[in-house]
């Protein structure tokens, strides 16, 4: 046990001190990692920042009723309560076609839009709030059809249906992000390989007197994937500071677009949990990078004869 | 014990370096592999440590065929050797007390009982007070002991030598044959390939003749 840490404690410290002699090469390729690492990073801490938002829309399950253009607002208030006896429906309300008129002139822009036409076109409708059991989309799915199916219902429309779709476009990006982080990953592996492949050349001659003397090839590759493993570290951690302080800056644009549900808790983003992930992948890819490199690498150099 | 049996080694080129070798050395023994330039006396001491592989025939060390040694086999095989070659090898950007430990970092032994055996190695070979240089700064002969001491500093089993005392005065030579006799002595096998007759004829060692790659 104690040979295995003197071996790996002595093969840290090779690392470093061979980064330590190297620190132009050293920084850019630490550079090179982080900017690679930052996209990916940007559009999950971006998805995160949306997330709050998704979730109190897609908790809104209010149905809308457009009533037939016949409907009598008289008969209104029986048809609200016969919705209401209904066991999926937790409350409704009725808007009269003046009402959603006079919603709609409120708008900017809107404002006498009453006096251009000759008659008002909006339909009365019923707002529907659905029981809270009704927990799932192929229930609220039914209990539409079955309201659309009253003679005095037009169209029966779910606000959940444009929230799906919104919700769709996140999970593609949410995709795109882990698709980003994976193509952007191996892309961070080859760098890590490239330059350590590089460097075993430059080191040819002590990997020769090495394996003279007894050394395993795991022995001579350890300071290498240290060497990775830093990199990726150094990489990990640049990305995810540089990220950090970007998307602070872009906090303070998307809050002052003042959407409700849009919020931007900087300090979870600032997560011990987060920035431990980040620097395990960037570690994780630093040591790939290293062991594909060298592995094959070192088992064709042969002692110096 | 060090066998060969029937050992033909022909390089890529054609050369035939070795024919049909027999011999054995038990462990512990000292022995002497002369012959001219050309002789093969090197390509024989490597097979030995395997950094080549004989074209036919069988290398035995301690009755196991060197043939049949994994990669990690080879490396404690060779680990358990040490080995001197004309040319010293030694890493230029390391002082000599890192090159003399390195076969003792490679074990993971600890950086007190290292700085014992360094010195310790470094003293019989008359450098201790270089400990600090770079190999660079050392004339020829003081490399060479460099690489002596680099080689006997982790306690082997074998010591194979390929003209050792190359670079080195005569005074200086007869104390590297005499350190070699102390290592074998305390139980170390050695195998000294050198051409220098003067330098082992009086000698009551085991002397193996080759010539033009067959034992005499």
């Amino acid at each position: 046990m104690l040979k295995f840490i003197h071996r790996h404690g002595r093969a840290l410290m090779h690392s470093l001190s061979a980064l330590k002699q190297t620190p132009w090469m050293t920084s850019m390729t630490g550079v090179a990692i982080g900017l690679l690492l930052l996209l990916p990073l940007l559009f999950g801490f971006l998805l995160h920042a949306f997330k709050p938002l998704m979730d109190d829309l897609l908790e809104s399950k209010e149905i809308s009723l457009y009533l037939v253009s016949s409907f009598n607002p008289k008969q209104a208030p029986k048809l609200v309560k016969q919705i209401e006896a209904m066991p999926q429906v937790a409350k409704a309300y009725f808007v009269s076609a003046d009402d959603s008129l006079k919603a709609l002139e409120k708008e900017e822009g809107m404002e006498d839009i009453g006096s251009y036409l000759p008659e008002n076109p909006l339909p009365s409708m019923i707002e529907v709030m659905p029981a809270e059991d009704m927990d799932s989309a192929v229930k609220l799915e039914v209990m539409s059809q079955s309201l659309k199916d009253l003679p005095e219902v037009d169209e029966a429309r779910m606000n959940r249906e444009w929230v799906g779709k919104i919700y769709g476009l996140l999970t593609f990006l949410s995709d795109l992000t882990w698709l980003f982080a994976v193509l952007f990953g191996f892309m961070v592996i080859f760098i890590i390989r490239n330059l350590l492949s590089l460097l075993a050349q430059m080191h040819y001659e002590e990997i020769q007197v090495l394996k003279l003397v007894g050394a395993t090839d795991a022995y001579i590759l350890r300071p290498f994937l240290y060497t990775g493993v830093i990199l990726g570290f150094l990489g990990a951690l640049g990305a995810f500071v540089g990220g950090a302080m970007i998307v602070s800056r872009l906090g303070g644009a998307l809050e002052s677009l003042g959407v409700p549900g849009l919020s931007f808790d900087a300090s979870d983003l600032f997560s011990m949990q987060h920035l431990g992930f980040s620097l395990c992948f960037g570690a994780l890819l630093g040591w790939l990078g290293a062991f594909f490199s060298l592995k094959y690498q070192l088992a064709h150099i042969e002692p110096c004869q | 014990m060090i066998q060969f049996k029937q050992v033909s080694k022909r390089y890529l080129g054609g050369h035939q370096a070795l024919s049909d070798i027999n011999f054995s050395l038990n462990q512990g023994e000292m022995a002497f592999l002369t012959g001219h330039s050309g002789a093969g006396k090197s390509t024989l001491l490597k097979l030995i440590a395997r950094l080549e592989s004989p074209s036919s025939g069988e290398v035995l060390f301690e009755d196991r065929p060197l043939s049949t040694f994994k990669r990690r086999d080879i490396s404690k095989h060779r680990s358990r050797l040490g080995i001197v070659f004309q040319s010293p090898h030694l890493l230029y950007d390391r002082t000599v007390f890192d090159n003399v430990a390195l076969p003792l970092l490679i074990e993971g032994m600890s950086k007190v009982h290292v700085v014992k055996r360094v010195q310790g190695a470094l003293d019989k070979v008359g450098l201790l007070k270089k400990e600090g240089v770079l190999p660079i700064h050392l004339s020829g002969g003081e490399q060479q002991r460099v690489g002596i001491a680099r080689a006997i500093v982790h306690k082997p089993d074998w010591l194979l030598a390929d003209e050792p005392t190359g670079n080195l005065d005569p005074a200086l030579s007869a104390d590297i044959i005499n350190l070699f006799e102390q290592f074998n002595e305390s139980g170390v096998g050695v195998l000294i390939a050198t051409h220098e007759l003067s330098l082992i004829a009086h000698m009551k060692y085991r002397i193996l003749w080759l010539k033009e790659g067959k034992l005499c």
